[in-house]
């Protein structure tokens, strides 16, 4: 009877150590936690509709002339790019002397409903842009795109390249025909019209429960069975809590830009065929002859690198470059290794290009 | 508790404390097994075919069969014509609960297949578990059948959420709530039209009113700005 006596020997352990972890996990989620998201410091310059651009106050002294315009994708909120101080890649953009700009696209309502891929890019993306041109005395910037917003930002490179000094495509889906992540497997069966009809305006919380149908065993299990390990320790509760703050903030995406994008791009995938049309004008990819930095993530579960790595080869830039970092869609922006990797990269990459 | 002068007023004629206690605790422990009698005996009354141990697993099918026999016996009813001033209403009425019940059999479905790798996972390491016991083997630490049981979950979803059945039943899913959303609010704007307050699809057809002229204000800018820079060119004149 060895093993049962050594199992409740364990459990007693298990179960006093568990008791002291909820006393101390109790005073620290009692306590005052610093869970502010988003906190470096910026000024709003532009407004228009629901849109806003942050321009971020320099805290270095500059080294690329060119500002870096950053469009964000419309899933989800563009502070993730401003977590915390210290895991904040506009902050390190910062530091790195870049001067940098961001598009917030707040949250559409109703009305936002039949906003297409052309309004975004041809109309509010181009705007900001020329604003920006304007502001700087500049011919073109430099144009930064994450995830959905990167396709935005292939998109409007295309249709305007003269507007585009250096083009940077982080974790962007262009090729939308491989079945490496589970997204693209599931939104190719997907009824988008009836689903657009029905909704008008597709939910953020929709589109998060779709996230975590993705891997429900870490993101609706594991995730919270760590969390309740280490609640006992408030750097880990805060850094938690901010990313808790920021995942569950779901603007609803505006209905006939999703019904364009996955009928489009995710079942038809035209836009890595130079196939796609916006605003009347087929996205020919051989117009961004810019030079082109391509970064995506080797673990990336929402956009594989099978989306990501064909742009640089259907391009007509000859200064064109892939880039994959060990990590996942997310970790790219957020994991403290990735800080030190992605923005020297993109500093280093623009301050070559700045002449 | 304080003992000054106002307690001590508070309770003169009361037994001390641990007097009463010894009163009245038997009573409320006398309650609380009562209840809890009263608790077992209802149980006890379950039919012994509704008892746990008695229900056998959940046939993998049971609610396509469920949707294909509803399909079969009550739809045809719920879709039979209306007559009369009311047929319209009526209509509505019906055809919302024939898409209710098809949305709730269809999530019932999907639901049941998200729940199929917990099952299975805990089975596999509940047998992973009885081996190590047979072979005197087990680990102490409970953090190894954790991860176990996350890891063959996390597999075990993998597998499901590329099959082209679970494909079908989410599919199935999102169209049947997106059509049971659309008749929602069909019924609603029917409802509001009545009350004379503005309904969805009226400020939907403004909405699409204001975005369409903003578009066009948009294209007309630019040529607006031409003619005017035009006008004020000496050439021009």
């Amino acid at each position: 009877m060895k093993m049962p006596l050594d199992l409740m020997a364990k459990l007693a352990e298990y179960a006093e150590k568990a008791g002291s972890r909820q006393a101390k996990a109790r005073e620290v989620l009692l306590g005052p936690l610093d869970t502010d998201i988003a906190t470096t410091p910026c000024e709003m310059v532009y407004e228009n509709d629901r849109v806003r651009l942050k321009h971020y106050l320099p805290q270095a002294t500059p080294k690329v002339k060119t500002p870096l315009f950053i469009v964000y994708a419309l899933i989800n909120r563009e502070t993730m790019l401003d977590l915390q101080p210290g895991r904040s890649v506009v902050q390190n953009l910062l530091l790195h002397g870049i001067d940098v700009y961001l598009t917030e696209w707040s949250y559409p309502t109703r009305k936002d409903r039949f906003l297409t891929i052309d309004d975004h890019v041809n109309g509010y993306v181009h705007d900001l842009v020329d604003f920006l041109c304007q502001r700087h005395g500049l011919p073109r910037i430099n144009v930064m795109g994450v995830c959905m917003g990167g396709t935005f930002a292939v998109i409007y490179a295309a249709l305007h390249p003269k507007r585009v000094k250096n083009l940077i495509t982080t974790v962007t889906p262009t090729n939308f025909d491989t079945d490496q992540g589970l997204l693209h497997v599931w939104l190719k069966q997907m009824d988008v019209d009836r689903l657009v009809d029905a909704l008008g305006n597709i939910p953020g919380d929709l589109l998060n429960l779709g996230f975590l149908l993705l891997n429900p065993a870490r993101l609706l299990v594991d995730k919270y069975v760590g969390f309740f390990d280490q609640a006992d320790n408030k750097e880990f509760v805060e850094n938690f809590l901010r990313m808790e703050k920021w995942i569950f903030d779901s603007p609803d995406v505006p209905g006939e830009t999703f019904r364009q994008f996955i009928k489009e791009c995710y079942q038809e995938n035209l836009l890595i065929k130079s196939r796609m049309k916006v605003g009347e004008r087929r996205v020919n990819l051989k117009k961004v002859t810019m030079p082109l930095l391509n970064i995506y993530a080797r673990h990336d579960h929402l956009v594989p690198p099978a989306a990501c790595e064909l742009l640089v080869d259907r391009v007509g830039s000859q200064d064109a470059e892939n880039i994959c970092l060990d990590t996942g869609h997310i970790g790219i922006y957020v994991s403290s290794r990735c800080q030190q990797e992605l923005v020297p990269k993109i500093a280093h990459w623009l301050q070559e290009r700045d002449a | 508790m304080g003992s000054g002068p106002f307690t001590s007023g508070f309770f003169q004629g009361a037994s001390p404390w641990p007097e009463m206690f010894q009163t009245l605790a038997p009573q409320w422990w006398s309650g609380y097994f009562t209840l809890q009698r009263l608790w077992l005996e209802q149980l006890a009354q379950v039919p012994p075919e509704l008892q746990l141990s008695q229900l056998t697993p959940l046939d993998r099918n049971f609610f396509k069969n469920w949707l294909a026999a509803y399909e079969q016996t009550w739809q045809p009813l719920w879709q039979m014509p209306q007559l009369g001033l009311t047929r319209i209403y009526q209509e509505n009425a019906t055809r919302l609960a024939d898409k209710f019940q098809v949305f709730q059999t269809a999530l019932a479905d999907f639901l049941f297949s998200l729940y199929q790798p917990v099952e299975e996972s805990l089975a596999i390491v509940q047998e992973h578990l009885t081996v190590q016991a047979r072979q005197e083997q087990i680990s102490d630490d409970f953090q190894v059948y954790y991860r176990l049981w996350i890891k063959t979950l996390e597999e075990r979803y993998l597998t499901l959420f590329t099959e082209p059945d679970f494909l079908q039943t989410m599919t199935k899913t999102m169209e049947a709530m997106s059509d049971f959303l659309a008749t929602r609010q069909e019924v609603v704007t029917a409802t509001l039209k009545n009350l004379a307050i503005p309904t969805h699809e009226e400020l939907d057809e403004l909405h699409q009113e204001i975005y369409q002229l903003k578009k066009q204000l948009r294209e007309l800018k630019p040529k607006a700005g031409k003619k005017k820079a035009a006008k004020r060119s000496p050439s021009s004149k």
